[in-house]
């Protein structure tokens, strides 16, 4: 059997999957002729799972068993700002699950965010095994630059779940600029301006023949295609408001109808000068019957909707111009990115933005999985690669010192892979041991940031605060995980682990699921288990303990470590060594 | 296209990289212009990065790592020409080849404090202007102001980028339909 690898972008939106064959990348199309597929996954009473446009149209009859745009919600924590913002938009139940993390409910089932994504990559796999007739066990699966690390991960989970080996999670700009200059031998700076469904990102690339080097990667992952509809679902619902006294965001059915029609609107103006929006029978009033709504709207009008958005991307386009050294003179071209781009309103601002015209060679909706598709190709075979992709961090990785603070150890733009060590020491007097946590963000401040993981290093002799030395190791290797190793230079003690979610599936959960979908062919939800009868390290995500042969570990420290409470204060913090801390004052 | 390196050379050089400085990291003199680090670091990834060397056995491939994790730092190092004259200033002084980048960053910071609200006494004097400017949304006040501010400290990039946004919101506010933003102070992060 001929092993085959595809590229997936997994959209906020829409997917779409490619394959390279015989030197050319194609976009394989679904049994309906569509080249994207709607992110959407909607359950029935019975069980059943539709996965595409297909579940997209169910948003309205069945809002509550219908879930779209989960990429906004994975891998992130139940109490994160993002997961607060969906609960208010969104028409399913999103629920709290072990460890902070973000179920989704459905009924009586409960769901894990990889798990929806698991679904949505899982046909665009059978998508792909459909035309090439075999079947695919291989993939290269995209992720906004700006995703963390928990994202990443969570991502890459659900390509397990999905029955996929994930052979390189890349970022889509990345991905997006392979496929404009593959095989073309180009010379060029390039920015790669990618507005989606639920996430922006901008990119500055040097292309240098075979060779793809990001300069510079900013986003806002708060921004997108969604928050377009979302300003014309507003405009309808407050004009709804305005003339019937009646909110209907409250009735879900509702909800999902203006939802519906503020997106099918908002595609109509891509072509358009204006739009007729209707929506009969929208809400049943007790007292005046059935409302609807009718409506114009202009290009005009929905460009004026929008134009904060639009620039609040170019923000973000300055910051990533500035941490290259480059202004926009400096760009040979620029790529769009995303079914967002498609709009004028958008084409326009950037073109005069960037003072050119975007490339108008490259299909926005398409280009992501293109690029991919040449990645996993060239990561399949064995021959001398035709490109190589030259990526880097688009955050800081730090650590948690003393006093709820955050240390940098890899600060954001640093090309991967890398290793870098920072030296410690302890925060109190004979402390035992200490807590190593991780984050990933741009703050000083502990809470600002993501939390990555945590583990306790011990061993090291017993002395007065200050005089113990714990050197910290951050590794991110070239498939873009993170290993951190806590080490005591003077014996070489050390304990390190590799980060896995803390917010997402524990290795277990994973295994079970994964099991689970052996022997069904629909995955049934997880369900979480009683609380007072749970073994506590059974919930633990058990990333893998690699202390050294030498090194007292005490029983699954690493295990138990991940059960504290997040943001819990213990007296076993790491500090900064005196001579650095009268640096920094 | 490249040659491969042979498994035999990636063991050697992963075994005495960390005794090499970043200039023999990515095999260029101490003296190389800053356009040759680019390419140097280009053609280092088309013979060493790990995805090129995927054929090898597995501790080649460790090798490789190990190897290209030197290359990314050499490079990060050297990219930058206050970082690299501030690892120079550490190699002569030293004698030690590799300097943790949070530590060379920290010494750049210190020396160039100053640079964000101006290193020029007419720069500190235009920009605060502009700033005025710009927290009134008077856009074509602040472009002339950050131009002259930009005559005394053309490689300041804050006030590069400022003029740049302050030209971009003066032209969407003559646009139709555009709207200037309300948060236009510049942000100097």
């Amino acid at each position: 059997m001929k092993p085959y690898a595809i590229g997936i972008d997994l959209g906020t939106s829409n997917s779409c999957v490619a394959i390279l064959q015989k030197e050319k990348p194609e976009v394989i199309a679904n049994r309906f002729g569509e080249r994207t597929t709607a992110s959407v996954v909607a359950f029935d009473e019975n069980g059943k799972i539709e996965v595409g446009n297909s579940a997209r149209a169910r948003i309205v009859q069945q809002p509550e068993r219908t879930v779209s745009s989960s990429k906004r919600l994975i891998g992130r924590y139940y109490f994160s700002e993002e997961v607060r913002k969906a609960q208010t938009v969104s028409s399913y139940d999103i629920i709290s699950g072990p460890n902070h993390s973000t179920r989704i409910q459905i009924g009586e089932e409960i769901f894990s965010l990889e798990e929806i994504s698991a679904m949505v990559l899982r046909e665009m796999k059978m998508i792909a095994e459909e035309e090439l007739g075999d079947p695919v066990q291989k993939a290269v699966i995209t992720v906004p630059a700006y995703f963390n690390d928990n994202q990443r991960q969570a991502t890459k989970d659900a390509g397990r779940i999905a029955g996929l080996e994930v052979m390189r999670i890349l970022n889509e700009p990345t991905a997006a600029a392979l496929a404009y200059g593959f095989g073309r031998g180009l010379d060029q700076r390039v920015g790669v301006y990618d507005l989606g469904g639920g996430t922006f990102d901008i990119s500055v690339l040097e292309i240098g023949r075979d060779v793809f080097e990001v300069l510079a990667t900013s986003g806002d992952t708060f921004l997108g295609g969604d928050d377009f509809d979302d300003r014309i679902l507003d405009l309808l619902a407050e004009e709804f408001v305005a003339e019937h006294g009646i909110n209907p965001r409250n009735d879900l059915r509702a909800l999902g109808k203006l939802k519906r029609a503020a997106e099918e609107a908002k595609n109509a103006l891509s072509e358009e000068e204006e739009t007729r929006i209707q929506i009969p029978d929208l809400l049943d009033d007790p007292a005046k019957g059935m409302l609807s709504i009718e409506r114009t709207l202009a290009r005009s009008e929905f460009d004026a909707l929008v134009a904060d958005l639009i620039q609040r991307t170019f923000k973000v386009c300055d910051e990533a111009l500035q941490q290259a050294h480059l202004t926009v003179r400096d760009l040979d071209g620029v790529i769009l990115v995303g079914g967002p781009t498609r709009l004028p309103v958008i084409q326009n601002a950037v073109r005069s933005y960037f003072q050119q015209d975007p490339r108008s060679d490259v299909d926005p909706d398409e280009v992501v999985a293109v690029g991919a598709a040449i990645h996993a190709a060239s990561l399949l075979s064995t021959a001398v690669p035709e490109s190589v992709l030259l990526d880097i961090t688009p955050l800081d990785l730090r650590v948690g010192v003393v006093g709820g603070l955050t240390e940098p150890i890899v600060e954001r733009s640093t090309p991967v892979p890398i290793e870098q060590t920072r030296r410690f020491t302890t925060s109190s007097d004979f402390q035992e041991s200490v807590i190593i946590r991780v984050y990933q963000g741009d703050h000083r401040e502990a809470e600002e940031n993501e939390m990555l993981g945590q583990f306790e290093f011990s061993g090291f002799p017993s002395a007065r605060r200050g005089e113990v030395s714990i050197d910290v190791t951050f590794e991110i290797d070239s498939d873009g995980i993170v290993q951190v190793t806590a080490a005591d230079p003077a014996t070489g003690k050390a304990a390190s682990t590799t980060l896995t979610l803390t917010s997402g599936l524990s290795g277990q959960e994973l295994e079970k699921i994964m099991e689970a979908n052996r022997t069904a062919r629909v995955a049934p939800g997880w369900r979480p288990p009683a609380a007072e009868d749970e073994p506590k390290n059974q919930e633990a995500p058990s990333p893998s303990f690699s202390g050294d042969e030498t090194s007292p570990a005490p029983d699954n420290p690493v295990e138990s470590a991940f059960d504290a409470p997040l943001f819990d204060e213990k007296p076993i913090e790491l500090a900064l060594p005196e001579e650095e801390k009268q640096e920094e004052a | 296209m490249s040659s491969r390196i042979l498994p035999i050379e990636l063991t050697a050089l992963a075994r005495i990289v960390d005794e090499l400085d970043y200039y023999q990291v990515l095999g260029l003199r101490p003296e190389a212009e800053a356009s040759e680090i680019k390419r140097a670091y280009h053609d280092a990834a088309r013979s060493l990065h790990p995805d090129a060397n995927r054929h090898l056995k597995e501790h080649h491939r460790i090798d490789c790592e190990r190897i290209a994790k030197r290359i990314s730092e050499a490079y990060c190092v050297l990219r930058n020409p206050r970082q690299r004259k501030a690892y120079d200033v550490h190699r002569v002084e030293h004698g030690s080849p590799r300097l943790p980048l949070n530590e060379l960053r920290n010494r750049v910071r210190a020396t160039q404090a100053p640079t964000r609200s101006g290193q020029t006494q007419e720069g500190r004097q235009f920009w605060e202007r502009a700033t005025d400017d710009l927290s009134r949304q008077d856009w074509a006040s602040a472009i002339r102001n950050l131009q002259t501010a930009v005559t005394f400290e053309p490689e300041n990039e804050v006030f590069r980028v400022a003029l740049s946004r302050a030209r971009h919101a003066l032209h969407d506010e003559k646009a139709p339909g555009g709207q200037p933003e309300a948060d236009s102070a510049p942000h100097t992060s």
